[in-house]
């Protein structure tokens, strides 16, 4: 019943934003496109094999458009849609008329209390802790004038939900509603309070949840001996069901948490070097829906990076994360990584440019029962030739071990190597680029992937051409097994005016050593108009 | 005119500054944006793409290590609508916080069960810097 309320709320507060006077047409910006695409799906034998569930032929037409204008000096009006009218099931699982992205904001900075209302899709960051998602929402901001220069206050409502869509919209299934007041100065930094209430319907087999989350953040910035540094945080807690225990029984679930996170981010003022230190901890019955944190677990993040005068740049990362704390079983995850990057010939830093990614990752819990390592390597040279020439090379090696399973070994080894060429042929500015690839996969049933691939692109004038082909062979120990794949992409682009027109074409072969080959094809067509970028132009 | 693009997970205070007139963003960067960053899915490259303080980066980044097959990659069906959620100027640039649906699958060769593919939408949210006059 309170959630009804609630939605009645959000109804009445639309109604009042749209009742603000509207500005005359010629004062609007107004911009926005509409594509009709035609795409067909067919796929020749084994239907099981093709990269599409679907056969036959559908039609989409895609709108989004964009209008604002000041109401007056410091009023400002604005609306967003994005939509699109299909029958394809790979555009949307509606068919029909399907509004994506819908939002009307207005603001008003010259009212006594200067205000701002948006309703519909936006992004809503009250803080890390309590509600950080994109909803479909009424929200409304004040900002108080503070009367004093460098600093400003605001309070902030929102009620909105996530995870919807707007055909089959029901907020009461994932609703939020909540507050943020703070306060930001130059000197003193910005400092926040949250209060937001989260619930949701009934799982399959979960019961429904609601909680309350509220929290406090603070950032400020600081310039100690030689350093710039920036200190951020924020403590957090919540009262009610936790999205991390809802599978538990009643009597099991903790029905409060607590989370704390700190960060400092800090750059020398007298040499190229940045660093970041985090430390985040959430109890078993932290887990607000409007966040990422995970209940249960502690992180402890330490990187850093150095940039040379010769661009050569060097950056590592170590972390320690521990996860299912409230369990028996804790399990442990140590991160390492380090990359190194910058040009090889030191007299020309274009010449030749190299990269190098090492990392190790080791998750292991307390009773050893689960003990996994993996480890990659990876490493890249871009050799320029002058200045329509260019060779890249990348290579990787990955390997990982699952300690708890005598013999469960993967080591993947991965090499590619594409030279591209630019030629200028009768004004068709041209882009060829040949390569090969291949990948080993050594595990107790090895398999090599192995191939070429062709990559071309031509440009004229608003005309363009990209086409890609590419063949690769799986061998795998047991030849029953071994499968070729290849597969082409085509697309084409004539833009006219505001007018583009394009062909899109795919096609997909695999043909496996036993058993039906699959021939699967995707070709489409679509027209594009883009509206004006003016309002005078409109009629 | 030079492009950076980098996916972002959003974190930090709220920001209720006054209303600014926002630049429209060119769709097809944010296309190019979504395949190049999904196309790096499930390689070494993918952490190129993921801001600093992307959420559970590591947990991420861990699970595609541990738990993905590794010659499993995205392929993009639809990209659906493209929303500017925030933008902000300074320092000769132009920061925009873009929300893009995309419906993708993962597909890849499992040698005893054939081709695999999983499909699945997800909303991507993209900071796309731009360099503008000063």
């Amino acid at each position: 019943m309170r959630h009804r309320r609630v939605a009645r709320l959000l109804l009445v507060l639309q109604g009042v934003a749209v009742a603000v006077p509207v500005p005359s047409l010629a004062d609007w910006n107004f911009s926005g496109s509409n594509t009709v695409r035609v795409d067909s799906y067919r796929i020749r034998g084994d239907e099981r094999h093709s990269p599409y569930g679907q056969e036959g032929t559908f039609i989409t037409n895609d709108i989004d458009l964009s209008l604002s204008g000041d109401l007056a000096p410091g009023q400002t009006l604005k609306f967003d849609f994005a939509g699109t009218v299909t029958d394809s099931p790979y555009r949307s699982d509606h068919t029909g008329l399907v509004p994506e992205a819908m939002r009307l904001s207005y603001d008003n900075a010259t009212a006594g209390l200067p205000f701002r209302v948006d309703l519909g899709d936006q992004n809503v960051q009250f803080s890390e802790l309590t509600l950080n998602r994109t909803l479909k929402a009424a929200r409304l901001t004040v900002r108080p004038n503070s009367g004093s220069d460098g600093r400003s206050y605001w309070a902030s409502t929102v009620i909105g939900s996530d995870g919807q869509q707007w055909r089959d919209f029901d907020p009461e299934e994932n609703l939020y509603y909540g507050l943020s007041v703070g306060m930001q100065d130059q000197r003193l930094g910005t400092y926040s309070f949250n209060l937001v209430h989260h619930s949701e319907s009934g799982l399959e087999g979960l019961p429904s949840l609601s909680q309350w989350a509220a929290s406090l953040t603070g950032q400020r910035q600081f310039d100690i001996a030689g350093q710039d540094l920036n200190v951020r945080g924020e403590l957090a807690y919540l009262h009610g069901d936790s999205a991390a225990t809802r599978h538990l029984s009643a009597g099991e679930r903790p029905d409060s948490g607590y989370g704390v996170y700190v960060q400092i981010d800090g750059r020398s003022q007298s040499r190229p070097v940045d660093y970041r230190l985090r430390y985040d901890r959430y109890s078993d019955g932290l887990g607000p829906g409007g966040s990422s944190a995970l209940a249960g677990s502690e992180a402890l993040l330490l990187e850093g990076g150095w940039r040379s005068e010769r661009d050569v740049e060097l950056r590592g990362r170590l972390q320690r994360s521990r996860t299912e704390l409230g369990s028996a079983n804790p399990i442990t995850t140590d991160s390492a990584a380090v990359s190194l990057s910058g040009p090889l010939i030191p007299g020309d830093r274009q010449k030749v440019r190299g990269r190098l990614d090492l990392s190790r990752q080791q998750r292991e819990s307390a009773d050893d029962s689960v003990s996994v390592l993996a480890q990659t390597a990876q490493g890249s040279l871009i050799i320029t030739h002058g200045a329509r020439h260019q060779t890249r090379l990348n290579g990787a090696i990955a390997t990982v071990d699952d300690r708890g399973q005598s013999g469960v070994e993967r080591t993947t080894r991965q090499l590619a190597v594409a030279h591209t060429a630019r030629i200028d042929l009768a004004g068709i500015d041209l882009t060829i680029t040949p390569g090969v690839s291949a990948t080993e996969i050594e595990t107790e049933d090895a398999e090599m992937t192995v191939g070429p691939t062709l990559a071309i692109e031509a440009t004229r004038d608003r005309e363009r051409l990209i086409l890609e082909l590419g063949q690769s062979r799986i061998d795998a120990a047991d030849p029953e097994a071994d499968v070729e794949l290849s597969r082409l992409g085509l697309r084409y682009e004539i833009q006219r005016g505001r007018h583009a027109f394009g062909v899109d074409i795919d096609r997909s072969l695999r043909e496996p050593e036993a058993g039906e080959e699959t021939d699967s094809w995707h070709a489409g067509m679509y027209w594009r108009y883009d509206f004006g970028k003016d309002a005078n132009g409109v009629s | 005119m030079r492009r950076k693009i980098a996916a972002l997970v959003a974190a930090g205070l709220l920001c209720a500054g006054a209303a600014q007139a926002q630049a429209p963003v060119d769709k097809a960067v944010v296309r190019q944006a979504v395949e190049q960053v999904l196309r790096a899915w499930n390689t070494p490259t993918l952490g190129h793409w993921l801001a600093a303080d992307f959420a559970e980066r590591d947990r991420l980044l861990a699970a595609l290590s541990f738990d993905v097959p590794p010659t499993a990659r995205l392929r993009v069906l639809s990209i659906g609508g493209i929303q500017l959620l925030e933008q902000e100027r300074g320092d000769g640039v132009l920061r925009s916080l873009v929300s893009v649906t995309v419906r993708a699958q993962a597909e890849w060769e499992d040698l005893q069960q054939g081709f695999q593919r999983r499909e699945g939408t997800a909303e991507y949210v993209l900071r796309i810097v731009r360099e503008v006059p000063r």
